[in-house]
């Protein structure tokens, strides 16, 4: 696409504009009650013009320093996510606290992964899933293990890959020997992230009886985890894992990765 | 990404066999390498995947290569995918094409060396990755990531896996005269700044909702971005201004044009290590600055400006006293250099650990005018230094079952 020279004029004019004097001073609570109407408003420009508003003080309100009015502002969204608040406003709160929520967003948002509604289910697992709170992986583990629902649990699994947290392997490699494919996929994906040793002594038991997708996602969480070990020294323990994946009945792809990766860890 | 296809390798079987079957009973001269053209056996076997407007460019594009055997095509757009395959067969002159919705139906495909990648930006982490994992080469149209993270689990999978991968930004070398060359060769001096002009940052989607047309999957458009109703703009290639497909401008343009600056001044494998936003007193343009202290703005009055310490472009300059060391197309054009590096398995002009450091220098400065506040960056952990909230940004969590 296009942009003119005029249209980038604009669009930088905009953000300069945006930039003054915004959010130092703003009662945070006036300003949600006032803009949360528009932000269920049938025209789209009332609508839009609501959320960019507050989304540009959240943004700014992310900002080192401003610890206080970020919480604040997280705790006036998080009283507003509940099934009271018509879905358009729930998900537009939520994509916030996705980028600035902690640990006063957890409980609210952790009850929102048993909604109804499996938008507002998944956007409260992004917003988990990027919060940096120690409980929000805590929520995310404990959901996991609970859940019966197949994309439910895979879609778990891979929040906390995303955060590769390795209080998490323990239960990801229980899912390796899950009988659904999908998941055992996923939990190797997740070990592969997390990338410890812990994680790898579960990839490798599993590899063994693996076939198919499943050796291919747990081969490729291997070498990762060969990766990560090898660039923090441990070249031993990446060695191990090289060695065990270069074999001819691993396939071409793979077999040449480990290869790589044994001239690697041994220094040419 | 964790939900395992449900096509199987016998699957795909049946279907070679029903298209045998199918096959013109004459075959053409060119199938069995005569009259000068590249036999089958020594064909690139590759796949499009995201035919609409641009991927449909870069497909065409391949079809012209005599070494290039483009064997199926794919896109949630029934429109796009027939045309493709259309297209396919009509320069084969046979009905060998196969169509698929489901990209991960063709990663399973022994049979396919190569993709190019055509979707939406949100797209082509999980599919270059995914493409690594079954060992075959990629061409990605750029923008070539669309968040920090995802440039670097991209460029993780082509190393780790010993894959060619090739962006799609024809301009670094095509659109700028010999500017690279001068610039790179010194006849400028040391560059002190450059101006970079290209469109801004992308923002919120709030396009109205319209029934889904027949023949679309619009699950599979949307893949990893969180969910929204259908509009017609984002599947005919509107979707460019709306964050959770793209950077907007920034990146698109941008790509090129961050991509050919950082190049020809010879930083393309580093990256700043201070973004500042506009601030409406002191910085009028978004700075980029580097270790060296040079200064990279985003605007200007032509694509790109150079100020040196012996000359500027466009302006008055010194000479090159000699031909330029530096990387260059191995084969004809952007497309061409993908196909002679998946035959020489060397590194591409446009290789993902250069595409990632020209995207990332785009997103770096969308996240600092999103967030309206400079941005520390080290170039080297690829970290944002000091600001928490703003790190939050390098990555998003992804929608549904889907994860890189």
């Amino acid at each position: 696409m296009r942009y003119s020279r005029l249209t980038t004029t604009v669009l930088v004019l905009i953000a300069v504009a945006g930039s003054i004097g915004l959010a130092q001073d703003v009662d945070l609570k006036k300003t949600l009650d006032e803009l949360l109407p528009a932000m269920n408003a049938e025209k789209i420009p009332d609508r839009s013009n609501a959320e960019k508003k507050w989304e540009e003080i959240c943004f700014q309100l992310g900002a080192p320093g401003k610890e206080a009015q970020r919480s604040e502002a997280c705790k006036l969204m998080v009283a507003k996510v509940g099934k009271d608040t018509p879905t358009p406003v729930r998900l537009w709160m939520l994509r916030q606290l996705e980028r600035i929520g902690k640990d006063e967003c957890v409980d609210a948002t952790a009850a929102l992964l048993d909604d109804k509604n499996a938008t507002v289910r998944d956007a409260a697992r992004r917003v988990l899933t990027n919060n940096p709170s120690p409980k929000a992986n805590a929520v995310l583990l404990d959901k996991m293990q609970g859940t019966g629902e197949r994309d439910f649990k895979v879609a778990l699994l891979n929040s906390l890959g995303y955060r590769a947290d390795p209080g998490s392997t323990a239960a990801a490699a229980r899912e390796l020997r899950n009988s659904d494919r999908a998941v055992a996929v996923a939990a190797a994906a997740t070990l592969g992230k997390v990338g410890d040793v812990a994680a790898v002594n579960a990839l490798v038991a599993a590899r063994k009886k693996a076939t198919g997708d499943l050796r291919r996602c747990i081969n490729d969480a291997c070498l990762a985890c060969a990766e990560n070990l090898l660039e923090h020294g441990k070249t031993r323990e990446a060695t191990a894992i090289y060695k065990e994946l270069n074999k001819p009945e691993e396939g071409r792809t793979v077999q040449l990765a480990a290869m790589k990766g044994l001239l690697k860890a041994a220094g040419k | 990404m964790s939900v395992p296809v449900s096509a199987t390798r016998r699957g795909f079987l049946r279907g070679a066999a029903s298209a045998t079957i199918a096959a013109p009973m004459i075959l053409p001269s060119s199938v069995l390498g005569a009259e000068g053209t590249t036999p089958p056996s020594e064909r690139i076997t590759m796949a499009a995947i995201g035919v609409g407007g641009r991927g449909t460019g870069n497909m065409r594009g391949l079809c012209g290569f005599k070494e290039v055997q483009m064997l199926a095509v794919c896109d949630p757009v029934l429109a796009h995918r027939e045309r493709a395959k259309d297209h396919v067969n009509q320069r084969y002159n046979n009905k060998d094409c196969k169509a698929y919705v489901d990209f991960r139906e063709i990663m399973i495909r022994d049979d396919i060396d190569a993709i190019a990648i055509g979707t939406p930006d949100h797209w082509h982490a999980i599919m270059t990755i995914e493409a690594c994992k079954h060992g075959k080469d990629v061409f990605c149209e750029k923008p070539e990531t669309l968040t920090i993270r995802e440039g670097r689990a991209m460029a993780d999978a082509v190393r780790r896996y010993d894959r060619v991968f090739a962006g799609g930004s024809q301009r670094v070398l095509g659109d700028y005269k010999n500017w690279p060359e001068l610039v790179r060769g010194g006849a400028l001096g040391e560059i002190k700044e450059a101006f970079v002009a290209c469109g801004g940052p992308s923002g919120v989607c709030n396009l109205p909702e319209e029934p889904e047309p027949e023949g679309l999957d619009w699950d599979m458009w949307l893949g990893p971005a969180p969910w929204r109703p259908y509009n017609s703009r984002l599947t005919r290639g509107g979707f460019r201004p709306y964050r959770d497909y793209s950077g907007g401008g920034m990146t698109d343009w941008g790509a090129h044009r961050f991509g050919a600056a950082t190049f020809a001044i010879g930083v393309h494998k580093t990256g700043p290590v201070e973004v500042i936003p506009p601030d409406g007193k002191d910085v009028d343009k978004l700075t980029f600055r580097y270790a060296n202290g040079l200064k990279i703005y985003h605007g200007g009055t032509g694509n790109i400006t150079y100020k040196g310490t012996k000359g500027e472009l466009p302006g008055k300059h010194g000479e090159l006293s000699g031909p330029v060391d530096m990387e260059r197309y191995r084969g004809r054009g952007i497309l061409g250099d993908f196909v002679e590096c998946v035959k020489t398995r060397k590194r591409a002009f446009r290789d993902i650990e250069i595409a990632h450091r020209a995207t990332t220098v785009c997103h770096l400065g969308n996240i600092a005018y999103w967030l309206k506040r400079p941005l520390k960056w080290d170039p080297d952990k690829e970290e944002i230094i000091g600001d928490p909230e703003a790190a939050r940004w390098l990555d998003r969590p992804k929608r549904g079952t889907w994860a890189t």
